[in-house]
């Protein structure tokens, strides 16, 4: 550890102002919820302030510890993480019909939250590679077998908002690293092949699309026959494995195409969110006076939906303060990544950034009825403390890569 | 490690990032500035409930204020379904208060997230006796409770067809009522649907902020509206009038209609084999219901607005009148009647030996039968037709209760339609003649008749609300509706002078009923009926000089006018002369006897003597106390023996 040559003009001052900005945010909401029955302390508050408290040490240890030090580790965080994840899927407790939380005594810890830094680490130091050739397709395997590993981990749990952040981040960090456009689209074919196969016009659309940009790129005749049946296989295999998901994910996929449709189900929440958001209006409705969130009518107001929470007592202001935030985040993130000096920091700038952002992108999106209920915290805002620590590690790797710029690192 | 130079795509994807947050800002543009008043409104409607409160039901009082129809608190049990699944001695002593096995109470109670924490109705219309232990344990009972709503009283239990009933509203009648909802209790016949508007009175409400389980969080004090009772409504029926008639035709199927003639007013209404509106005063059981349904008595039925019958005799007048008004009849008009009438066939008089040659008068003192299918024979259908419309017959009096029918009046356009135009004989009309064939007509038709021939061709349109005070409308009172019919007075006197010989000439078939007192006229009728024994019909009024009472009484199956009908509708005529006239027997009559009705009526059973009892100290009392028109039974005073 060099902490003595870390020059203080080098901490990124925006980044560490929007993080903490967020997090004020946070606590002043959870202040505002009403006591559940237990009296007069704010028990919420209480809790997410010592997490908060938590948080900034790992921040601040995150931000003093050498890229060298995570780089040399990478792969065995990597590997830790992947055990703790093959765990709990023997080991852990129950809630909500989904296996993943491991109890510690203190509190309940969701290993899924360290794994999305450990995969990140892992996969930017295998990107960054000497004989990695992105060109050849037996390397970029290597890329998917090791984003696969766990993301089949917690898709066995069941975690579908976790699978989607697995999958995001790895699209973002090879695009980073400078993935032929060619291979890209191969790799989100299938997505798309998968989604349009339940609307037979939409996938016939999709297939004459894909067909062109191929024809375009001038890909060879094997790879476009590989990817016209690769995909009409999967848009026959869809509705198997849509069979296969479980009962809640179904609802939830098919509540969010058509809330109305079981309002007193999945759909109201959805709903019941919307409603908290719309009727905050410009300037909201004051702190603590959401009667959508503080009369419960809204479910997990102060976990998955504090979104629509802000949205209702603070308004559009508020929500739009909120987003600045995050923006301001995300594109210092983003910068720092030009910014260092080695390919594995930008690559880590990058994948923590993609994790923050699909995070963000989703969780709100739930919020304001664009996406399906997934499950996903808000990063800093939402109640508890794994992703909390994980959005303020990543912070910290963010910040301590700006603290060196310059310096050699990977 | 070399340096790492790939620039553009990391501004690609950092641009990507801030598209996508800039299109969750569009989103959220959307929902809190374009929807907002939307959602806000449904916000509200989230976390506001509001609660009903009943108002009391107006109060029906007769013409004199004395209580017909009242209401009387009745309690429902609620619980909270979560709490009492928890507690299992709250289910125990539930168990224990309402006399059920426990399993049926839990099965009972709603299971749904939404309903589990809102209170749940588990026994309607629950006794004392329950509600007393219920008080008595209530610090044990964890989330039970009990709701009060009123409840309609019939302390005497009379006139169900003039009143009507209440019950929830249907899907039908909310087009009738379009403020009303689902759930709503509502008049469904007779006086309580027709002036449902004035006796519904205001619902209160009170808002409650409520959480998503329903559990009460605040009251909005500075929104409550407290429920607003309707007032005293004020029929024009006598109670003790329509007691009386009630008790005169129990045990048989008829129907008497007493009306004032002067404005309308119907003073008695009554239909039998009633029916016990205290059986729809609550829940209506399944099982009342189809009993009342399938009585072969037809106790729904009003047989004063919805049956018709022939009129027999009693039609006499109007054909006289007719004869009188067209030149026929002059007071030297004569009729030999010889027992029969040939036209076709022979038309028989009902004395077969016949009358002699008679005077018109003499035609309605004796009824004669030949009389009257000569002078209809003269007059013919359509004359006879234009006459029986000036008297409302064939056409819905008016009356302010719902499903009045209207009878027929068979003219020469009911002919035409029905056989075919010459296709008919004349001799139908001297059926008619004598108010048989096709003529039917309501009890309630015949009293209306009655009255304008009693007040010389004054057409009112018969009604059974008088007035009604309310806050915010003030007094409201029924404007009589009159008509004077385009006939002679001079015509009137001689035919009334008829009805009077009938009662009052010494060959009168109405000659038993005379009284001392007053001058009385009327018209006995027996109906001849195809499927069974002769309907029994009377129309009267009194005092001849200057009437105030209208009778008409018809008794199914009855034999001879002069027989049944006519001693009920003398009783009910005499009595409201004694009350109304005679002030000196008022005072110890309406209220008093009042009182003892009800006294009567809420007393046990047992105690009431069915048969008279040998040595009773208290059925002297009564009789001492003149109590005429309790007693059950036809008069049989002295105006009858004779």
């Amino acid at each position: 550890m060099q902490i003595s040559r870390i020059k203080l003009k080098r901490l990124d001052y925006y980044l560490l102002f929007g993080t903490l900005a967020v997090v004020s945010l946070s606590l002043m909401l959870l202040f505002s919820v009403r006591s559940q029955g237990l009296g007069d302390v704010p028990y919420l508050f209480n809790r997410q302030l010592l997490y908060a408290v938590i948080g900034l040490f790992l921040m601040a240890g995150a931000a003093l510890m050498s890229p060298r030090v995570h780089f040399g580790l990478a792969y065995v965080i990597y590997a830790i993480c992947c055990a703790i994840l093959l765990g709990v899927i023997g080991w852990g407790s129950l809630a909500k019909g989904a296996v993943r939380w491991i109890d510690v005594g203190l509190f309940t810890f969701q290993p899924s939250e360290p794994a999305k830094i450990g995969l990140i680490l892992a996969l930017a130091r295998l990107l960054t590679d000497k004989k990695m050739d992105l060109n050849q397709p037996a390397h970029v395997l290597r890329a998917i077998i090791l984003t696969g590993f766990p993301l089949m981990l917690v898709m066995a749990q069941p975690d579908l908002g976790t699978s989607i952040i697995f999958g995001s981040v790895f699209l973002f960090m090879i695009v980073a690293a400078g993935i032929p456009l060619g291979y890209l689209l191969i790799l989100v074919s299938p997505l798309l092949a998968a989604l349009t196969s339940f609307h037979a016009l939409a996938f016939l659309l999709f297939m004459i699309l894909m067909v062109w940009l191929a024809w375009r790129m001038k890909l060879y005749l094997g790879i476009l026959i590989f990817l016209i049946l690769g995909n009409l296989a999967i848009s026959a295999a869809t509705p198997y494995f849509w069979g296969h998901l479980k009962p809640y994910q179904q609802m939830r996929l098919v509540s969010f195409m058509n809330p109305e449709a079981d309002p007193k189900g999945s759909g109201y929440q959805v709903i019941q969110s919307k409603v908290a958001v719309g009727s905050g209006g410009l300037i909201g409705k004051g702190l603590g006076q959401g009667s959508q969130t503080q009369l419960k009518f809204l479910p997990e107001q102060h976990t998955d939906f504090i979104f629509s929470m802000l949205g209702e007592e603070l308004g559009l202001a508020g929500a739009t303060a909120a987003l600045l935030l995050y923006g301001l985040i995300l594109v210092r993130g983003f910068r720092v990544a030009i910014l260092a000096g080695g390919k594995y920091t930008a690559l880590v700038c990058t994948g923590l950034c993609a994790m923050l952002l699909m995070h963000i992108f989703i969780n709100i999106g739930m919020a304001l009825g664009m996406m399906p209920v997934t499950g996903l915290p808000l990063p800093f805002l939402s109640y508890g403390g794994s992703f909390l620590w994980t959005s303020m590690i990543a912070v910290g790797i963010i910040l301590g890569a700006h603290l060196r710029r310059g310096d050699y690192t990977p | 490690m070399a340096e790492y130079n790939n620039h553009i795509r990391f501004r690609l994807l950092s641009i990507l990032a801030v598209l996508m947050l800039l299109a969750l800002w569009v989103r959220l543009v959307e929902l809190q500035v374009v929807h907002t008043s939307e959602y806000q409104k449904k916000s509200e409607a989230n976390a506001i409930r509001v609660v009903e409160e009943l108002p009391g039901r107006g109060v029906i009082v007769d013409r004199r204020g004395r209580v017909i129809v009242e209401n009387r608190p009745s309690y429902s049990l609620t619980v909270i379904p979560s709490e009492v699944r928890k507690s299992r001695p709250t289910l125990q002593e539930l168990a224990i208060i309402l006399n059920r096995p426990e399993e049926t109470i839990l099965e009972e109670l709603p299971a749904r997230s939404a309903e589990v924490y809102r209170p749940y109705k588990l026994g309607r219309d629950i006794d004392f006796a329950t509600l007393a232990a219920l008080k008595a344990r209530s610090l044990d009972l964890v989330g039970v409770n009990h709701q009060s709503e009123p409840k309609r009283y019939y302390p005497l239990s009379v006139a169900p067809h003039a009143l009507g009933y209440i019950g929830e509203i249907s899907e039908r009648e909310k087009k009738r009522f379009p403020n009303r909802k689902t759930g709503d209790i509502v008049g469904k016949q007779g006086v309580e649907r027709r002036y449902e508007d004035l006796l519904a009175g205001q619902k209160g409400y009170r808002y409650q902020l409520v959480n998503a389980y329903g559990q009460i969080i605040d009251e909005l004090i500075e929104e409550y509206t407290p429920p607003q009772s309707s007032g005293k409504l004020y029929l024009t029926l006598d109670l003790e009038l329509q007691y009386l008639a009630e008790l005169l035709l129990e045990g048989r199927r008829g129907a008497l209609v007493a009306m004032d003639p002067r404005d309308g007013g119907i003073l008695a209404l009554a239909s039998t084999p009633k029916f016990d509106p205290e059986v729809f005063a609550g829940v209506l059981r399944a099982s009342d219901w189809q009993a009342l349904q399938n009585d072969p008595g037809v106790p729904l039925l009003n047989r004063a607005t919805q049956s018709g019958y022939p009129p027999a005799s009693t039609f006499k007048m109007m054909v006289l009148t007719a004869g009188i008004e067209e030149g026929i009849v002059t007071p030297d008009y004569r009729a030999h009647c010889s027992g029969g009438y040939y036209l076709g066939r022979v038309f028989h008089c009902f004395k077969r030996e016949g009358h002699g040659t008679i005077d018109p008068l003499q035609s309605i003192e004796s009824s004669c039968d030949v009389f009257y299918y000569q002078l209809g024979h003269r007059l013919g259908a359509e004359r006879l037709g234009k006459y029986m419309h000036e008297f409302g017959f064939g056409e819905k009096t008016g009356i302010d209760i719902e499903n009045e029918i209207t009878g027929i009046a068979p003219d020469k356009k009911f002919f035409d339609k029905r056989f075919g135009v010459g296709k008919w004989s004349p001799a139908l009309v001297l059926n008619v003649s004598i108010g048989q064939g096709e003529v039917l007509a309501t009890p309630l038709q015949l009293a209306r008749y009655c009255g304008i021939l009693a007040t010389s061709g004054l057409k009112a349109t018969p009604h059974l609300f008088w007035k009604m005070h309310q806050k915010d409308t003030g007094l409201i009172e029924y404007q009589p509706q009159l008509q004077r019919i385009n006939i002679k007075p001079s015509t009137f006197a001689y035919v009334r002078e008829g009805m009077r010989r009938v009662v009052e000439g010494s060959g009168g078939t109405g000659r038993r009923f005379k009284d001392p007192r007053w001058q009385l006229a009327g018209k006995t009728g027996t109906a001849q009926n195809p499927h069974g024994d002769d309907h029994s019909l009377f129309i009267g009024f009194a005092p001849v000089e200057d009437p105030i009472i209208a009778v008409a009484c018809v008794v199914e199956n009855g034999g001879f006018g002069s027989m049944v009908a006519a001693p009920i509708a003398m009783t009910v005529i005499k009595r409201y002369l004694e009350v109304e006239l005679r002030p000196d027997s008022l005072s110890q009559m309406p209220d008093s006897l009042y009182q003892k009705l009800v006294a009567a009526r809420l007393a046990p059973a047992s105690k009431a003597p069915a048969v008279k009892p040998p040595k009773s100290a208290a059925p002297q009392q009564l009789a001492a106390d003149k109590p005429k028109p309790v007693n059950p039974e036809p008069p049989a005073d002295a105006n009858l023996a004779d």
